[in-house]
């Protein structure tokens, strides 16, 4: 005779409890040497402490570090888009600056110094003119670009219009 | 040319073979080009929402979704034209689609906007996004939908209205701020949802999502909103100056990085019998989803609730995980070895004390084929009993004994591709859209989409009744008179297929003559259907070219059933409906392998491949194989599940083994099944859950459900899949074929199986009907429908070169009709239907161990029909006592059309004893199935104060469908401010 029984089965675990999900961890950071890595790097803590603070305490690095976080500080009250202006004048202007071509030998057609008043033997000096010029193109380039009108800086960059993603 | 590849286009300057007539974009996919697109779906077809697929034909943009290729189609998609349409088109999406895919639980690799967006180097969207004027309904427990994330692409609408055709889902183009609406504009979970998951299935996005999914299917995306908003807003300012290229990145690392802790299994679905295949992704053992696939070969992309949505049981803290075994009254937790060396003890005692036939077998119809294997074979081989069965003896046996005397198989005719295909489909007996929602949408869809016409023969007027080109409301237990007059019908009005009959058919005079007494005066006498309704229902048999005809539960579980079953088949018969395309008599299989549990053996009268026992020569083919004498092996029929329980009672059975069956809750007269139990010697249960069977037994094994073994099903179409093992068994539970293979070698047999792989070889080198049958031959989505040759060749469609009886031929089956074995009377005047919710299965083992399902369908209920319940004061919440033969239930009162008279309906989920209180044990006298269905009732409205309506206001029946013929993109096309791109719109976010 089998009468009926009412019974509460044990709970059972479902999924992976912290240990399990440690472990699987833990054979994950072996499998792809992130622990060996992290082990020298532990066992190895006072060199490469003193590696790093020799490093960072030298003037130049610390002047590094000042001039980062000057620099950070100044981008942070630069709007976007203005910065974004400047900067790319400065890249055509680079650009510009760095496809100038001396012109051939015995050419010097349009890079001869004008030379009327003023600094009569400066602008007669021609090498000193043939130095000046892409720089002057660069500055043309810069203004340029600088008069340019920019609304978004992705859509001048990429050539697409957006209103915003 | 070969057939697969018979024409060439030209694609950017590069030939490209394929077949023709393929969409463009999946011809482009097989050879590996990818032309961007978002709202095209192979299932779906081309909507044209997306606008994202551009490409240019003799000088014309064109939609590449709309392109199918044939020869010498020149298509150019690289020049600047085509580009620019295919990023505005992009641009227009993702103005109404906020990006912050790194967070989104959705970049799961599969995110088709993500991905697209992605592959086509977007650097920055033309238009901004701005949030729309609605929130996140997340009214649904199963899944939610964000009208912010929604690019309005309709992929979902034309899910709803024309695959699943629920026809709940639509856009309105033409609205202020469209949007995807449920009937119109109510919550999710106040419409007519069914929650079949077709929608976020097929969504693009994060628009429509599952609940499982959020919110940690990343390992970003947990973070609460408090977080994520902002950090959004930031990189959101960020890209402004940026471009989107740098994030994009990003996502498409986070999309790489979620994808070792996914995992992506397919399974087969472990409810009904359409046999759903699909992927189920998982994260440990969390199921973030269910996601079908085109390739499934019975669903594709469908599913229903249950399949999509039910499978909080599987991590139910419920589950039995070691086993029990019952001491002094109480169960006890044991270990393996403890509980195997007493099962394979006890058993063997029980064999040497009182013989092989006092000892019965239950296998599981939820259990796979390899196990249904097993259990007989260790009846069989190792106890020398044919006494092993399953639950097809409470459905479907009936129907396979009408088919066997008919045409010859086990099973359906053809596949569900021919129920789409036929001219004319028969729904008897049959509540499919509940109870096989796949297959109803496929029949909902060929009728709204292909014309196919529909007939419901049923007392209740659900929802294919509803649906039908012609609905036949049947007094209950006249089904025979209908299909014998209809018959009779044929041959007198030239319908029936003489051709046909003379080639194929036996008994046909003799057939005839006995349709004598089937007259239209006396089937509508009987039927309640009107004469002009059967000539109708007739002339439209017997025009179409093809007929297919469904039956279920509604005609088996009858005390005639078999007979009914028969005269069914019979119609198919002289109609010459069966063995060709779009024909044949297709019985609903229940459970997921109740057709694969007969096929593998668990029959009390035939070895796997309906092999008889009292076949010599198959007696003598299976003792070969299994290396034993035939002497071994009893010819005798054993008893089947019903009359094992009987036999128990009368103490001729002294120790019973039930795999997977809630054979206490759902045999009927569940007080007497009781006492049987009670009065077992010894009683083994092996079940996922501490069952209400499992309460009577001696040793509780604690099996493993589908999605923690591999194995293989048969669904309905006879078509064997496989599946695979989507997590460990959870706890100390085991896969069933190991118990059984373990407690065989205890019992002195050891097989030594270590892979369910080699169970399916030995059967297949033994039985002829699955000969061909290899697990590689079942890999992935490939299936195979028996009976399958050595060859691996397998039959979708049976009977095409003949019937598999000694001539060749079908035939035909004179029946008489018979009063059924209970009906209404004075004392009983009413009709207690019953049968099963969309939302639940059986005995709710598996859909009541969450508060999801639950909370669709939490409460009992009787339905009443509204002349009833004008009659008795009824009301929704009234208390009702309802009183059978056998015993009385306390249940409230829905009132609903649904059924009419003096029918009522009872859900067969719910309650303690459930509805088999009050079932009785008359059944079908030729299979011993259990008639159900013909339990007479008495109704007492009960003097209690009205309880709340069983079923909730915001129920899926009480919804308003708001049918469509699928996306209306011509009205978004037909806005002023709609234009084609390339050219730019002054605000996309509102088409």
């Amino acid at each position: 005779m089998a009468e009926r029984i009412s019974h509460t089965v044990t709970p059972p675990n479902i999924g992976p409890d912290a240990h399990e999900e440690l472990e699987r961890l833990l054979q994950t950071l072996h499998e792809h040497g992130v622990l060996r890595f992290a082990n020298d790097l532990v066992g190895a803590n006072t060199e490469v402490a003193q590696v790093l603070v020799n490093g960072l305490g030298k003037p130049g690095t610390l002047n590094a570090i000042q001039n980062i976080s000057i620099l950070g500080m100044m981008l942070s009250r630069i709007e976007p888009s203005d910065f974004y202006r400047v900067t790319f004048a400065l890249r055509d202007a680079m650009e510009t600056i760095s496809q100038h071509q001396p012109g051939k030998d015995g050419d010097k057609e349009g890079h001869d110094a004008p030379g009327v008043t003023g600094a009569y033997k400066m602008l007669h000096d021609d090498q000193l003119w043939h130095a000046i010029l892409p720089i002057v193109d660069g500055l043309k380039a810069f203004a340029e670009r600088l008069d340019t009108p920019v609304d978004k800086p992705v859509s001048d960059y990429t050539g697409k219009p957006t209103s915003g993603p | 040319m070969d057939k697969e590849n018979d024409c060439t286009i030209v694609y950017d300057g590069k030939q490209l073979s394929g077949r023709a007539g393929m969409p463009l974009i999946d011809f482009l996919e097989l050879n590996s080009i990818d032309l961007p697109h978002v709202c095209y779906h192979p299932s779906l077809g081309p909507l044209e929402t997306c606008d994202s697929c551009w490409v240019e034909v003799e000088g014309e943009l064109k939609r590449g979704c709309t392109l199918k290729a044939q020869e010498g189609l020149t298509i150019t998609s690289q020049n600047e034209f085509a580009v620019a349409a295919r990023h505005e088109g992009m641009d227009r999406l993702l103005s109404k689609h906020e990006l912050y895919c790194t967070v989104c639980e959705n970049n799961t690799g599969d995110c088709t906007l993500h991905n697209t967006m992605a592959e086509m180097d977007i650097p920055i969207q033309r238009y901004e996004f701005q949030r729309k004027p609605y929130e996140k309904d997340t009214s649904s427990p199963f899944y939610t939908y964000d009208p912010d994330q929604c690019i309005l692409c309709g992929r979902c609408v034309e899910a709803c209205q024309n695959v699943e055709v629920n026809e709940t889902l639509s856009i309105d183009y033409s609205m202020e701020n469209p949007r995807v609406l449920w009937d119109g504009g109510k919550k999710i979970d106040e419409s007519s949802c069914v929650q079949c998951g077709h929608c976020v299935t097929v969504c693009p996005c994060n628009a429509l999502m599952e609940q499982t999914m959020q919110p940690d299917a990343g390992p970003f995306t947990s973070m609460p909103q408090s977080l994520k908003r902002p950090m959004i807003d930031i990189i959101k300012t960020v890209e402004t100056t940026t471009g989107a290229t740098a994030v994009t990145g990003l996502s498409k690392m986070d999309m790489h990085w979620r994808q070792p802790e996914i995992k992506r299994t397919k399974t087969v679905c472990t409810y009904c019998g359409v046999g759903c295949s699909f992927e189920m992704w998982t994260r440990d053992r969390h199921i973030l989803k269910v996601q079908p696939v085109v390739d499934a070969p019975a669903n594709g992309i469908s599913t229903c609730i249950k399949g999509k949505f039910a499978w909080d049981f599987v991590n139910s803290e419920k589950r039995l995980t070691t086993p029990l075994i019952r001491d002094n009254g109480r169960f006890r937790e044991a270990s393996w070895d403890e509980a195997l060396d007493l099962v394979a003890r006890r058993l063997i005692e029980a064999r040497d004390r009182y013989g092989a036939d006092s000892l019965g077998f239950i296998g599981s119809s939820k259990a796979s084929n390899e196990e249904a294997y097993l259990t007989q074979k260790i009846a069989r081989l190792i106890i020398g009993t044919n006494s092993v069965d399953n639950s097809s003896r409470y459905c479907q046996n009936p129907a396979t004994k009408g088919l066997f005397r008919t045409v010859g198989y086990g099973g359906d005719a053809g596949s569900i591709e021919d129920i789409e295909k036929a001219e004319v489909v028969v729904i008897v007996g049959s509540n499919t859209a509940e109870n096989h929602p796949v297959i109803a949408s496929r029949i909902k869809a060929a009728q709204k989409l292909h014309g196919q016409k529909v007939i419901v023969i049923d007392p209740r007027k659900h929802e294919m009744a509803e649906r039908a080109d012609l609905f036949l409301r049947t007094n209950a237990s006249t089904d025979l008179i209908l299909a014998s007059a209809l018959s009779r019908y044929m041959f007198d009005h030239g319908y029936a297929d003489q051709e046909f009959l003379d080639k194929w058919v036996n008994n046909v005079d003799e057939y005839r003559a006995s349709l004598e007494p089937f007259t239209l005066e006396f089937a509508e006498q009987k039927t309640g259907v009107s004469k002009q309704e059967l000539v109708e229902a007739a002339e439209m048999i017997g025009k179409a070219s093809s007929v297919c005809l469904l039956w279920a539960m509604g005609i088996t579980q009858h005390s005639h059933g078999s007979d009914t079953s028969t005269a069914l088949s019979n119609l198919l018969v002289v109609t010459g409906n069966y063995g060709k395309p779009g024909t044949g008599g297709y019985p609903m299989r229940g459970h997921n392998n109740v057709q694969g549990a007969s096929d593998f053996g668990c029959l009390r009268n035939m070895y796997p491949g309906y092999e008889k026992v009292s076949d010599d020569s198959a007696r003598e083919r299976w003792a070969k194989g299994w290396g034993v004498p035939k002497e071994q092996l009893s010819d005798k029929v054993g008893e089947g599940n019903f009359l094992m329980v009987q036999a128990a009672s009368e103490n001729k059975l002294k120790a019973m083994y039930v795999i997977g069956e809630e054979t206490a809750f759902s045999d009927a007269d569940s007080h007497n099944v009781h006492s049987a139990f009670t009065d077992l010697d010894f009683l083994v249960v092996q079940d996922i859950f501490l069952s209400r069977t499992a309460e009577f037994a001696d040793v509780v094994l604690p099996g493993a459900p589908s999605v923690e073994k591999e194995g293989t099903f048969v669904n309905t179409e006879r078509r064997i899949q496989r599946f695979y093992e989507v997590l460990p068994p959870l706890g100390d539970c085991r896969p069933d074929w190991r118990i059984l293979t373990d407690l065989a070698a205890r019992m002195g047999h050891d097989w030594g199986y270590t892979h369910p792989s080699q169970i399916m070889e030995e059967c297949a080198s033994i039985s002829p009907m699955f000969a061909g049958v290899t697990y590689e031959r079942l890999a992935g989505w490939k299936s195979l429908q028996w009976p399958v040759n050595a060859d691996g060749t397998d039959t979708p469609l049976l009977y095409t070169e003949g019937f598999p009886n000694e001539d060749g031929k079908a035939n035909l089956y004179p029946l008489e009709w018979k009063e059924p074995a209970e009906a209404p009377d004075a004392e009983y005047p009413f009709s207690m239907d019953n049968g099963r919710m969309l939302e639940h299965f059986q005995a709710t083992n598996q859909t009541g161990r969450g508060p999801r399902v639950w909370y669709e369908a939490p409460g009992w209920f009787v339905e009443v029909s509204p002349e009833l319940a004008d009659e008795y004061g009824i009301e929704d919440g009234t208390w009702v006592k309802l009183t059978s033969r056998r015993d009385s239930i306390e249940v409230r009162a829905l009132v609903t059309d649904r059924v009419s008279g003096h029918t009522l309906f009872l859900p067969i989920h719910q309650g303690k004893p459930g509805v088999n209180g009050l079932t009785g044990e008359h059944h079908d006298p030729d299979v011993d199935t259990p008639a159900y269905k013909e339990t007479a009732v008495n109704l007492e409205v009960l003097p209690r104060e009205k309880g709340a309506p069983p079923l909730r206001s915001n129920n899926f029946r009480f919804g308003h469908r708001t049918p469509k013929k699928g996306v209306e993109v011509e009205v978004k096309w037909d806005r002023s401010d709609y234009e084609l791109p390339p050219a730019q719109l002054s605000n996309p976010r509102k088409m």
